[in-house]
């Protein structure tokens, strides 16, 4: 199984052109540090909220792709903004290694059914050793460069 | 106050559910709502409105909203603040964006169904304590709307405008 960041990677590639919303926890802090891009939105907090936030951009945006990669944890969290899926423009990956691992490694539920718009990717647990993630303030200044040009 | 058919109190009218809504237009270009009584007139006045199935979701649709480009606003009711708090601080407060949230505030009287009171009686301290601006729809009616709009995107924050039964047509 690959690694977190190895999938993160992967993905930025295979969506060149895509606006990036990364949930809060090791996603956003591994995606800021190992990949920093203007065309990435990384959550430091409001978990269960990254699909509703890829939902409401993308619908505004409906010439804009948009890319929302989230943790399986925080996944099981947003369950109900499933129900506002699929959106033609939005593509929805959950990174699933089964468990909370930023707090502790507790084992995690099965989603109770996984629709066909929703791209499941295993991952190995484990981290990277990865700095404070960047503040409020430079992520929004960062994604606003790339928003200007593109909205 | 005044009183309806059925002899009940209620606040005072302040504004048609017409007006409400071509007001909530011109001051936001993006609407979501979690459906409440006091909105079922001015709802399908809007433009457009966005549906979610909770208010901590509505808030993360608005700021997608907010991110793409538009100035969002929410209507909730009072009740629907216990789910959508974290999602407030978490994204509109963290990230300094403005948001203009109109909430109906059910169960402030008295002969509004049990299950509300608990609400009536604690939402504008909930607001005051997480340090949430509230404007009165009640003394201010329509230009109440107007300021908390100027404010929410002029200062990028979250603007509660707080409606109370009666002050629309339902």
């Amino acid at each position: 199984m690959n690694k977190r960041i190895e999938i993160i990677d992967e993905l930025l590639k295979n969506h060149p052109d895509a606006f990036f919303i990364f949930s809060n926890g090791l996603t956003s802090r591994e995606a800021s540090y190992f990949h920093p891009e203007d065309r990435c939105f990384y959550l430091l907090h409001g978990m269960g909220e990254t699909l509703s936030i890829g939902i409401g951009f993308a619908k505004t945006q409906p010439n804009i792709e948009v890319v929302v990669v989230e943790g399986d944890g925080s996944a099981l969290m947003g369950l109900a903004s499933w129900s506002l899926m699929p959106v033609k423009n939005l593509h929805y990956y959950i990174l699933a290694n089964g468990v909370h691992e930023t707090t502790g490694g507790q084992k995690l539920p099965s989603f109770p059914f996984i629709p066909d718009w929703c791209s499941i990717v295993e991952m190995s647990i484990g981290q990277e050793g990865t700095p404070n993630p960047p503040t409020p303030v430079e992520i929004m200044k960062r994604c606003q460069r790339w928003l200007t040009k593109n909205i | 106050m005044r009183q309806d058919k059925l002899n009940r109190e209620l606040f005072d009218l302040k504004a048609s559910s017409d007006v409400f809504a071509q007001e909530l237009d011109n001051a936001c270009n993006w609407v979501g709502c979690v459906p409440d009584t006091i909105f079922k007139q001015v709802l399908p006045k809007l433009k457009s409105w966005h549906l979610a199935p909770r208010e901590n979701h509505l808030i993360g649709m608005a700021f997608g909203a907010g991110l793409a480009g538009k100035r969002p606003a929410v209507l909730i009711q009072n009740s629907g603040l216990g789910l959508c708090l974290d999602a407030l601080f978490g994204m509109f407060c963290l990230y300094n964006q403005g948001l203009l949230m109109i909430v109906s505030n059910r169960g402030v009287l008295e002969w509004e169904e049990i299950q509300h009171q608990d609400w009536g009686k604690c939402t504008e301290s909930l607001l005051l304590a997480s340090k949430i601006k509230m404007i009165y729809f009640d003394e201010e009616g329509i230009e109440g709307l107007k300021r908390a709009a100027k404010m929410a995107f002029e200062n990028n924050q979250v603007v509660a405008l707080m409606m109370q039964r009666g002050n629309l047509d339902e």
